[in-house]
C-alpha cells in the first residue's frame, strides 16, 4: 500500500472511532447536562422572587411563586422574562438582562421584580469576566443590599458618582453602571411590558430570546 | 530509546525529577489561570491526568499503525476525543467544577504535557510503560497546582477549599472569616510570584539532596 493512502485511511479512521465515541458519550451525557441548568436556572430564580415582604439580599427565603418559571418564560427584546406565579396570578418576574459596556465584556443579571410595585426583589449575576476582587464585588450580597428591597422611586438609580443613590464598588465604577444598566433594563419591562408579562404564551423550552 | 527505568521509577520521575510544572514547565496557561483555589486546582489537575493516560494508552497503542508523517494530527485528534469527554462528562456530573472552570476544560487540548508525553514517550514506549508515565505525570501536575491554588487561596482569600459541589463544601477559614485578603495572590500576578517560590524550593532540595 502506498504511504500516502496508508496516511489517509489511518486518519479516516481513527476520527471516524473517535466521532462515533463522542457521539455516544454525547446521547449519554446530554440530558444530564441539561437537567444541570435547568436546576441551576430554577435554584436563581428562586433566589430573585423571594416571599419576604422586605428581602434581605443575604438572607435566604422560600420562593413566593408555586409553579415552574423556568418553563413560564417569554421574550422581552433580547431578555428572557421569567414569571413566577402563586395561583395563576403573577406575583414576581426574574429578568434576565445583559449589562452592556461592563469592563471586561458584558454581564448577564437576573433581576428579580415583584409585581405589585415593581420592588427589586433579588440580584443574581449569572456571567461576568469582570475583574476578581474589584468587579466581581457585584455578585456579593453585602453590595447588593442597598438595591434589593427598594422600589422604583424610593432610590435615584445611578451611581452615587453619577448623581444616584447606589453607592458604586470603589474601583469598579465602570461594573457598578453596567450592573445598573440591566437593573433599569427589568424594571422598564416591568412598566412597559405589562401586557405581555400577565397575557403572552410562554416559549417553547430551550428557545432563546435573540431580539428579533 | 526505550526508557530504562524501572516501572516505579517512571511513576516517581513525573512527581519530583521530571514535574511537568515545576522543572519541565509544561502547560502552564491553565496552571496560572485556574489555580486561584485549591479544588480548582485539583479538579483541573485531575482531568488533565484523565486525557493524559487515555491519550498516553491510546497513542501508545497504535503507535505501530501510525504512520510518522501523520502522527500530530493523530495524537490531536486522540487528545482532543478525551477532552471533549471529560468535558461533558464534567457539565453532566460536576456542575458547578465545569462552571469554575470553563474555558480552561477544552483548552486542555493545547495542553503541552500531553502533546510532549505523546510524542515523547507514549509513541517509543510500551503500553504498560506509557501509563505508568501518564500516571506519574498526572499526579506530578496535579500536586503542583494543587499546592498552588492552596497557597494562593489561603494568602489571597484566608480560605481553604478541598471540595464544592452545590450546597456541600469542604472549606476552611485557616487565616480567620475577618481576613482582608491579599487581591494580588487570586490575580493572575500572584500565580507567576507563586510558581517563581515554588520553583525556587523544589531547586534547592534537589540541589541538597544532590550534595550528599
Amino acid at each position: 500500500m502506498p504511504e500516502s493512502l496508508k496516511m489517509i485511511l489511518v486518519l479516516t479512521l481513527i476520527s471516524g472511532a473517535a466521532g462515533l465515541g463522542l457521539s455516544a458519550m454525547n446521547d449519554y451525557t446530554k440530558p444530564l447536562a441539561a437537567d444541570n441548568n435547568r436546576k441551576f436556572t430554577l435554584s436563581s430564580i428562586n433566589g430573585v422572587i423571594p416571599n419576604a415582604a422586605t428581602p434581605d439580599a443575604c438572607q435566604k427565603y422560600a420562593p413566593a411563586f408555586d409553579n415552574a418559571p423556568d418553563k413560564d418564560a417569554i421574550c422581552v427584546g433580547a431578555s428572557t422574562v421569567y414569571r413566577g406565579r402563586k395561583g395563576n396570578e403573577v406575583v414576581g418576574i426574574a429578568v434576565e438582562a445583559i449589562g452592556e459596556e461592563a469592563y471586561s465584556g458584558t454581564i448577564t443579571v437576573l433581576v428579580g421584580i415583584r409585581m405589585n410595585d415593581g420592588q427589586l426583589s433579588g440580584l443574581k449575576v449569572l456571567k461576568h469576566a469582570e475583574t476578581p476582587g474589584l468587579g466581581s464585588i457585584m455578585t456579593k450580597c453585602e453590595f447588593q443590599q442597598q438595591m434589593v428591597g427598594k422600589g422604583p422611586g424610593d432610590i435615584n438609580w445611578t451611581v452615587v458618582k453619577d448623581g444616584g443613590d447606589v453607592n458604586q464598588i470603589s474601583g469598579a465604577t465602570i461594573s457598578s453602571r453596567s450592573l445598573l444598566r440591566a437593573i433599569h433594563k427589568a424594571q422598564d419591562i416591568w412598566k412597559n411590558n405589562r401586557e405581555d408579562i400577565l397575557n403572552k404564551a410562554p416559549i417553547a423550552e430551550g428557545e432563546v430570546c435573540d431580539g428579533k | 530509546m526505550a526508557s530504562k527505568e524501572t516501572g516505579l521509577g517512571e511513576v516517581l520521575k513525573g512527581i519530583w525529577r521530571d514535574n511537568p510544572v515545576l522543572t519541565l514547565l509544561l502547560g502552564l496557561c491553565p496552571t496560572l489561570a485556574v489555580t486561584n483555589s485549591a479544588y480548582n486546582g485539583i479538579g483541573m489537575g485531575v482531568a488533565t491526568g484523565f486525557v493524559l493516560i487515555g491519550s498516553n494508552m491510546f497513542v501508545s497503542i497504535l503507535k505501530s499503525i501510525i504512520p510518522k508523517s501523520v502522527r500530530i494530527p493523530v495524537y490531536i485528534v486522540v487528545i482532543a476525543t478525551f477532552v471533549t469527554i471529560v468535558d461533558m462528562a464534567l457539565k453532566a456530573f460536576m456542575f458547578e467544577l465545569s462552571q469554575s472552570l470553563g474555558l480552561f476544560v477544552p483548552l486542555i487540548v493545547v495542553n503541552c504535557v500531553i502533546l510532549g508525553r505523546a510524542e515523547a514517550f507514549a509513541s517509543k514506549n510500551t503500553v504498560l510503560r506509557s501509563i505508568l508515565d501518564a500516571v506519574g505525570m498526572a499526579v506530578g501536575f496535579t500536586l503542583a497546582l494543587f499546592v498552588l491554588g492552596a497557597i494562593r487561596e489561603i494568602i489571597g482569600s484566608g480560605t481553604l477549599t478541598l471540595f464544592q459541589m452545590g450546597e456541600t463544601e469542604v472549606k476552611f477559614f485557616v487565616l480567620g472569616k475577618s481576613y482582608p485578603g491579599i487581591l494580588v495572590m487570586i490575580l493572575p500576578p500572584g500565580a507567576f510570584l507563586t510558581l517563581g517560590f515554588m520553583m525556587a524550593a523544589r531547586n534547592v532540595i534537589q540541589s541538597r539532596l544532590d550534595n550528599k
